[in-house]
């Protein structure tokens, strides 16, 4: 019986199958279509050509102990974990080239667009002036939140989680005052800011940092699927160029060469707290989507990686669908108590300040979301932000998504005009951006 | 399609004995009335495998194919599909050429566009295979890959359309009313026997029905002339060398078939190409 999972080293493999079955059946069309160039008619005969084919390859990926395993089939998942992956790319009619010359590995050159509020290499002064006590390059990353040199949000030991991370806004660091902490509002409010513009502006518009790819022996499994992908990339190009499909001497002048244009991928990492894939859901996983575009650049190939948080939402079907859901009878009541506003006032401010709201998800279960929204705008002439967080349960595979707030799962995390002294958010919502904080410094630190 | 009785036995009681035990844990006295996600879900996850192990046993297979096959079958279907074009199209333009204000037209597919959604699978050998479940519930889960292309119809380069031409074996029918001509001159010219009947050849009424072929262009033809008679013996062929002009017998015309021997299919594709010919000729006078 056909093996149904394959080891991600198979990637490349699978990839050049998929490009070698175009020029192959460009052959068949060829030889089948003889028959029509024969034909004694006016014009002189035809033969038909295969242009443009474009695969969307979608498949899965999970980690199996210590390898990463990749199917097709979602019933086939060894483990509860999956990553969700789809490769796609042309296959183009090119001009004749009488050797081909194959690329490899050496040629990549990987670029990856970080976030434009990372500050990738800060000053030593940003680093002791506006960072923790103890903060350093490798245990710190900075976030510039606003104009001015100062307006830093510094994140040291973020691996640490809440009790052990230390975050420091425009120089002041928050005290870690327990479990029950709550945690200051305006930093966050301003990388949620940060977070939104990027979001809004495009994933993949920023500056391109050189990815330093060399350490095959210890790379994560975020980068040894990016090294495969784009391994795969290099097998369907090869591929595609060489091996002509075999037909006869009277047929060859009318073989097409193809070429790979497009190729791309979108990986749906799901990370344990020290970036490495998640087996389980124990593992507490944090989404991280992964994009890589290949394009020939002259004698190289530029592989260009962005990364950006899918959990994280400011727009789209899947944003009016949460939105929707508070529209719902007994969610504007849940609201309104919370709010101290009456059904229709929350009413009214949902749908001015709703297109401008920020969801996010901080906890992923089996049947439910916890999510956090971030409403800015007046309320009935006072309030100025509300935060709230709510269980929902999610389809945001349907079409159109489909989600609904849990009964009395609600609650007011802050309500009101934030002060530089205003707290609210909750231990959840401060690990979930240590988490995002995790998953970005694990690529800053292999940056040159 | 069958599911093994066997097996199917083993996969309920291995679904009946986590549900089981499932049953026993949400039957706890010591358990609370809201359940951890943390105690719920692995649970829950072994009663999901165990399901799923049940529901592979009645797969409906899908039809395979590999990826070069299924675009050569693409192909073979648009090819089929422009020979009924070619078809009706030859039949439109007899009745255009019939009516002077009709514009002639023959109908073709310039290109085909598609996109298909399949389920792939790696076998044996080099090539994937996509593979195709007709069952729309499988299908709709199962599909999860797709392929958008095109296939386009084009001529080939001249000089290999010449080539093709060159190599493709046919029988060519003299058309050209000078070359003709040049050929019934040279019957005329050319000394022969009575028993050759050059003279049907040469009747006014039955030149444009003379099928003419090149043996070798311009120096030596292939005449062939059936009477459309019920007269069976009446079809012949020549072998005409133009310069000096001589006529030969391949075929004598009033020659009666031997026993055994059928010349009425013969006659009748003589006559048919004789009287489409005569057709095509009028026309370009």
């Amino acid at each position: 019986m056909t093996s149904r999972t394959f080891q991600i080293e198979r990637l490349p493999e699978e990839t050049k199958a998929l490009a070698q079955g175009v020029r192959k059946a460009a052959g068949e069309l060829l030889k089948t279509s003889i028959e029509r160039l024969m034909m004694p008619t006016w014009p002189i005969g035809e033969c038909m050509v295969l242009r443009d084919v474009k695969f969307w390859w979608n498949f899965y990926m999970a980690k199996e102990g210590d390898e990463v395993v990749f199917f097709f089939f979602q019933k086939d998942r060894p483990v509860r974990i999956i990553l969700d992956a789809t490769v796609s790319f042309r296959a183009v009619p090119i001009a004749s080239v009488e050797e081909p010359i194959p690329i490899d590995s050496s040629q990549i050159s990987y670029r990856i667009v970080l976030p434009p509020f990372v500050i990738a290499k800060p000053s030593p002064r940003q680093m002791t002036e506006l960072a923790p006590e103890g903060a350093t390059a490798e245990n710190t990353i900075l976030f510039q939140v606003g104009s001015g040199w100062q307006n830093v949000l510094a994140i040291k030991d973020a691996e640490q989680g809440v009790s052990g991370g230390k975050i420091s806004y425009i120089g002041e660091t928050e005290n870690n005052q327990g479990p029950s902490q709550t945690w200051r509002v305006i930093p966050f409010l301003a990388l949620i800011d940060s977070i939104r513009s990027w979001i809004s502006a495009g994933f993949d518009r920023g500056e391109e940092e050189l990815l330093e790819m060399l350490d095959v022996a210890n790379e994560s499994d975020p980068k040894r699927i990016l090294r495969l992908v784009v391994q795969a990339y290099i097998s369907a190009v090869n591929s595609i160029q060489s091996n002509p499909p075999k037909v006869t001497s009277l047929l060859e002048p009318l073989v097409t060469n193809y070429g790979i244009s497009g190729y791309q991928a979108k990986v749906l990492l799901r990370l344990k707290p020290n970036g490495e894939l998640a087996i389980d859901d124990e593992d507490d996983p944090f989404q991280l989507l992964m994009h890589i575009s290949l394009s020939p650049e002259k004698i190289s190939v530029k592989a260009r990686v962005t990364i950006g948080p899918p959990d994280f939402i400011i727009s789209g079907p899947l944003h009016e669908a949460f939105i929707s859901s508070l529209q719902e009878e007994s969610a504007l009541e849940e609201i309104g108590r919370l709010l101290g506003y009456s059904k229709d006032e929350i009413k009214d401010y949902l749908s001015r300040v709703g297109t401008r709201s920020s969801i996010f998800r901080t906890k992923r279960e089996r049947r439910s979301d916890t999510d956090i929204l971030v409403f800015p705008g007046m309320l009935s002439g006072r309030i100025t932000l509300s935060i709230l967080r709510g269980r929902f349960e999610v389809h945001a595979a349907d079409d159109p998504p489909r989600v609904r707030l849990i009964k009395n799962s609600m609650k007011l995390l802050f309500a009101g005009v934030p002060s530089s002294t205003s707290r609210g958010l909750d231990n959840d919502t401060i690990k979930y951006f240590l988490r995002f904080v995790v998953a970005i410094k694990h690529w800053i630190e292999v940056l040159p | 399609m069958s599911v093994n009785k066997n097996k199917a036995v083993k996969a309920v009681e291995a679904l009946i004995a986590e549900a089981n035990k499932f049953f026993v844990f949400l039957g706890d006295p010591d358990l609370g009335d809201e359940i951890p996600e943390e105690e719920f879900g692995p649970r829950f996850s072994e009663i999901e495998k165990k399901f799923i192990d049940l529901s592979l046993l009645s797969e409906t297979p899908g039809k395979r194919s590999k990826f070069s096959e299924f675009f050569s079958s693409v192909g073979d279907s648009v090819v089929e599909a422009q020979k009924s074009l070619d078809v009706r199209s030859n039949e439109y333009l007899g009745i255009a050429l019939a009516q002077t204000h009709v514009l002639p037209t023959v109908f073709r597919i310039p290109k085909v566009s598609a996109e298909i959604k399949f389920a792939l699978e790696k076998s044996e050998g080099e090539e994937v295979d996509l593979i195709f479940y007709s069952q729309s519930e499988q299908a709709t889960t199962m599909h999860q890959q797709s392929v958008n292309f095109e296939i386009t119809a084009v001529p080939p380069p001249p000089e290999l359309a010449e080539k093709i031409i060159s190599l493709t074996p046919r029988i060519d029918l003299i058309l050209s009313l000078s070359t003709r001509a040049a050929v019934f001159n040279a019957v005329e010219a050319s000394e022969t026997l009575p028993s050759l009947h050059k003279e049907v050849l040469l009747k006014e009424e039955n030149r444009d029905r003379v099928l003419i072929s090149p043996a070798d262009p311009e120096k030596r033809y292939l005449l062939l002339f059936a009477a459309d008679t019920t007269v069976v013996k009446h079809i012949g062929v020549w072998h005409l060398i133009l310069t000096p002009p001589r006529l030969e017998p391949v075929y004598y015309y009033d020659r009666a078939p031997r026993q055994g021997e059928v010349l009425k299919p013969l006659k009748d594709m003589v006559l048919d190409l004789a009287k489409k010919q005569a057709e095509f000729l009028k026309q370009t006078r």
